[in-house]
C-alpha cells in the first residue's frame, strides 16, 4: 500500500479519535498524549499489517471508542462543557484579530479620511508616528498571533485538527497584517505625498525620514515574520520533516524579543508595555524558560521603563494646564499637580522584575535545571541570525532618532464688537530649547452657499479671508523678541493653498512653516486679525514640533543617540556573545572530552 | 436484582483494571527476547484467552509506542516477505524497569497469597 493512502487512513482515524475524546470531555493534555501515541502506534501498525481501508483498521486495531475505553478515558460532562468553551475561545481569539484588522481597513477612510485631507505638518506628523497608534497596533497584533500560535502549538497535538486550523489561521493573519501595512502605507503616502517635497525643502527633513523609517521598519518586521512562519508551515506540512520536531527561527523567543525591544524605541506606544507583560505570561505558561529568557525579560522591562521615564520627564512640564495622563505597563495613571509620577513607574517596574524572577526560579526548580555562564560566539550555523540582529540594531537606532514631539493648538477667533473684527491672541510657553518647527494654517469650512455679515450670498469659489497674522518667539530672560514673522491671509499663493473637494463641504487652508532657534525655554506668541468673517466655521491651528529631550539634554547633533540607546543596544549585542549551558549539557561535553582524550 | 448482578459491573471493572494494569509489565517481560509487534500481541492473547473486553491490536501497539517514547524499548525495522516488520527489544533503561517491576510483582504476589492462606481461601 502506498504511503499516501496509509496517511489518509491514519488521519481519518485520528480525526474520529479526536471527536471521541472531545465528546468524552478529556482535558487537552490527555488529548495531546493520546493522539500522539495513537499516531505513533498507527504508523507502526498500518505499515506492518498492510491494511487497505479504515474499516479493516477499526476491526483489528480497534475503533476510536474502543481505543478510549482501553485508555480508561471515561465520559465527563463538565469536561465536555470545558472543551466546548475552549473551542469557542480558540475560534474567537483568531477571529478577533481578523476582525480588528478588517475594521481598520473598513473605517479608515471614515475615521481618518478627513484628518488626512488637511495637508499640514500635523498630518505628516500623524503619519510619522503612525496615526493613533496604527503602527503599534499592527506590531501588537503580530506579537499576539505569535503568542497564540505558541500557546496552541504547545497545548495541542500536531495530529489535532484544531492545531492544523490554527496553523492555517496564523499563516493567514501574518500575511493579512502585511497586506494592511502595505495598504495603509500606500494610502497615507498617496494622500500627503505631494506635501513631502515641500516639507523637505523647509528644513523639516527629519519628519519625512523618521516617518518613512518607522513604516519601512515595521513592514520589514511584518514581512520577515510572515516569511519565516511560511517556511515553518511549508516544512512542517512535509510528513517527513514533521517527525523530526524541528525548531525554527520564528519560534525563537530571543529573536522576537530583540526586535520587540528595538521596535519599542521606534514605536514607544503605551500598548508595548502591556505586550511585554503578555509575552512574559505566555513564556511562563509555555514553560520555555532559560537564563537567557530571564535576562531578556528583565531587559524588556527595563527598556520599557526607560522609554516611559523619558516620556514622563517630558510630560512633567504641565504647560497646557491639563491633567497629566500616562499609561505605565497597561495601567492608566491620571495625576494632578506635582505628584511624582516617576515613582509609580519605578515601583511597577521593580514589582514586574521581582514577579518575573520568582516565576523563572520556580520553573528552574521544578525542571531541576542548573545553568552555567559561558562566553563565546554562537555556532557558525546561527551567525546569519546575528547579522540580521545587528542590521536591525542599526536601523532601529536611526529610526529612534531624533526624539521629537508635536503640540497642536486650536484657536477659535473672538469677536471684537468695537472694531467689528475677529481676533486671536495666544501665548504658549514652551519649556524646550533647540530647533522648534512651527506650522500654522487657517481652516475655513463652508457649505455650497453662504451669507456674509450683511446677509448677502457669498460666491464660494472666490472666497478670500481678509486679515493679518503675526508669530513671535521670545527666549526666557530676554526682553526682545528673537523671532518675528507676519503676513496677510489674502496674500496666500500656490503651493501653500490647497482646496480639497469633500462630499459635504469644502476646506480651504493655508500653510506656513517656520524654524525657530530657541536658546532656552520661551514664549511663542500668535496674533491674528480677521476683518471679514463668515458665519460658517473658521478655525486656526498651530502645529508646533519641539525637541522633547532638549530641556535637560540638548541634542547637539540631532542624529546622535541618547544615553539609553547605547546601553540597551550594547546589552542586546552582548547576548550574541553570551551563552548558557544546562547541567546536562556540561556533563555530556565533559564525557565527550573524556572519550576524545 | 440479585447480588451477583449488582456486583457484576464492579467485578468487570476490576478485571479490566487488573488485566490492563498488567499489560505494560507483560510486554516488558515478553521483550526479554527480541520480538515483533504481532508476535507480542498473539502471546498476550494466548495468556489472556478470556479477556473482557477483547484485547484489540491497538492496545498493545499503543503500549509499545509509549514505551518507545520513554526510551524503555528500542525498535529496528526489517523487510520480511515484502512487508516492513518492526522488532522491539528492551533498552538498558527498560531492562532496569522490568527488573523493578518483577521485584514489585513478586512481593505483591507473595503478600496476596499470604493473606489468602491466612483465611484458607486458597
Amino acid at each position: 500500500m502506498n504511503t499516501v493512502s496509509q496517511e489518509k487512513i491514519k488521519s481519518t482515524f485520528l480525526k474520529k479519535l479526536l471527536k471521541e475524546l472531545i465528546k468524552r470531555g478529556a482535558p487537552n493534555s490527555t488529548i495531546k498524549q493520546t493522539l500522539d501515541e495513537a499516531a505513533g502506534s498507527l504508523t507502526d501498525y498500518i505499515s506492518e499489517m498492510d491494511l487497505k481501508n479504515l474499516e479493516s483498521l477499526e476491526q483489528n486495531f480497534g475503533t476510536p471508542q474502543q481505543f478510549c475505553n482501553e485508555q480508561m478515558i471515561e465520559f465527563n460532562r463538565d469536561g465536555y462543557l470545558a472543551q466546548l468553551f475552549y473551542n469557542v475561545i480558540f475560534s474567537l481569539s483568531f477571529l478577533t484579530i481578523f476582525g480588528f484588522g478588517f475594521s481598520f481597513l473598513t473605517f479608515w477612510e471614515f475615521i481618518y479620511g478627513h484628518a488626512l485631507s488637511i495637508p499640514s505638518a500635523e498630518a505628516l506628523m500623524q503619519i510619522s508616528s503612525g496615526i493613533n497608534g496604527l503602527l503599534g497596533t499592527l506590531f501588537c497584533l503580530n506579537v499576539l498571533v505569535w503568542i497564540l500560535n505558541r500557546y496552541f502549538s504547545k497545548s495541542l497535538s500536531t495530529y489535532d485538527l484544531r492545531n492544523r486550523i490554527q496553523n492555517k489561521a496564523t499563516l493567514g493573519i501574518y500575511w493579512y497584517l502585511v497586506l494592511i501595512c502595505v495598504s495603509m502605507f500606500s494610502y497615507l503616502y498617496s494622500k500627503v505625498g505631494f506635501l513631502l517635497p515641500f516639507v523637505w525643502k523647509q528644513n523639516m527633513k527629519f519628519l519625512v525620514i523618521e516617518g518613512l523609517l518607522r513604516w519601512l521598519l515595521l513592514l520589514f518586521y511584518l514581512s520577515t515574520t510572515a516569511i519565516l512562519y511560511t517556511i515553518k508551515y511549508v516544512k512542517n506540512n512535509s510528513a517527513k520533516l514533521r517527525k523530526e520536531n524541528r525548531t525554527y527561527l520564528i519560534d525563537s523567543l530571543e529573536g522576537l524579543v530583540f526586535v520587540f525591544v528595538l521596535i519599542s524605541f521606534v514605536v514607544p506606544q503605551p500598548g508595548i508595555g502591556l505586550l511585554v507583560i503578555l509575552l512574559g505570561i505566555s513564556t511562563i505558561l509555555t514553560n520555555n524558560v532559560t537564563v537567557k529568557t530571564w535576562l531578556l525579560g528583565v531587559t524588556s522591562i527595563c527598556v520599557q521603563f526607560g522609554v516611559l521615564f523619558r516620556n514622563l520627564i517630558f510630560f512633567s512640564f504641565d504647560f497646557l494646564g491639563v491633567d497629566r495622563t500616562s499609561i505605565i505597563f497597561g495601567v492608566k495613571f491620571t495625576l494632578k499637580g506635582n505628584e511624582e509620577k516617576e515613582w509609580y513607574a519605578i515601583i511597577v517596574c521593580i514589582i514586574l522584575i521581582l514577579l518575573w524572577t520568582i516565576s523563572c526560579i520556580l520553573i528552574f526548580k521544578r525542571e531541576n535545571k542548573k545553568y552555567r555562564l559561558k562566553f563565546g560566539f554562537r555556532k557558525v550555523g546561527k551567525q546569519y541570525i546575528s547579522v540580521i540582529l545587528i542590521f536591525l540594531v542599526g536601523v532601529s537606532l536611526l529610526g529612534s532618532q531624533p526624539q521629537e514631539t508635536t503640540l497642536k493648538i486650536d484657536f477659535m477667533p473672538e469677536y471684537d464688537q468695537i472694531n467689528d473684527l475677529y481676533k486671536i491672541n495666544e501665548r504658549v510657553w514652551i519649556p524646550r530649547k533647540g530647533k522648534i518647527y512651527v506650522s500654522f494654517y487657517d481652516y475655513v469650512s463652508f457649505t455650497l452657499w453662504d451669507y456674509d455679515s450683511n446677509g448677502s450670498v457669498v460666491n464660494i469659489t472666490n472666497i478670500v479671508v481678509n486679515g493679518s497674522w503675526q508669530v513671535t518667539w521670545q527666549n526666557q530672560g530676554e526682553s526682545f523678541k528673537s523671532f518675528f514673522k507676519q503676513g496677510f491671509f489674502s496674500s496666500l499663493a500656490a503651493p501653500t493653498v490647497f482646496v480639497v473637494e469633500r462630499e459635504e463641504y469644502n476646506v480651504t487652508q493655508a500653510l506656513w512653516y517656520f524654524v525657530i532657534e530657541a536658546k532656552s525655554s520661551g514664549i511663542l506668541e500668535y496674533h491674528s486679525t480677521i476683518l471679514e468673517y463668515l458665519s460658517t466655521v473658521l478655525r486656526e491651528e498651530i502645529s508646533i514640533i519641539i525637541p522633547s529631550m532638549s530641556y535637560r539634554w540638548v541634542a547637539q547633533i540631532s542624529w546622535f543617540p541618547f544615553y539609553l540607546e547605547p546601553i540597551v543596544v550594547g546589552f542586546i549585542l552582548s547576548f550574541l556573545l553570551i551563552d548558557f549551558d544546562t547541567k546536562n549539557q556540561i556533563k555530556s561535553r565533559q564525557r565527550s572530552k573524556g572519550r576524545e582524550s | 436484582m440479585n447480588v451477583d448482578e449488582q456486583e457484576n459491573p464492579l467485578l468487570k471493572a476490576w478485571k479490566v483494571q487488573l488485566s490492563r494494569g498488567l499489560l505494560e509489565f507483560l510486554v516488558l517481560v515478553l521483550l526479554e527476547n527480541k520480538r515483533h509487534g504481532y508476535d507480542i500481541l498473539q502471546t498476550i492473547r494466548s495468556l489472556f484467552p478470556r479477556s473482557e473486553p477483547p484485547l484489540s491490536d491497538g492496545t498493545i501497539y499503543n503500549i509499545l509506542t509509549r514505551l518507545k517514547s520513554k526510551d524503555l524499548v528500542s525498535m529496528e525495522t526489517v523487510l520480511f516477505e515484502g512487508r516492513m516488520r518492526r522488532y522491539y527489544c528492551l533498552t538498558k533503561k527498560g531492562k532496569q524497569l522490568q527488573q523493578e517491576m518483577i521485584d514489585e510483582w513478586t512481593n505483591l504476589n507473595s503478600s496476596v497469597i499470604k493473606a489468602l492462606e491466612m483465611y484458607s481461601l486458597i
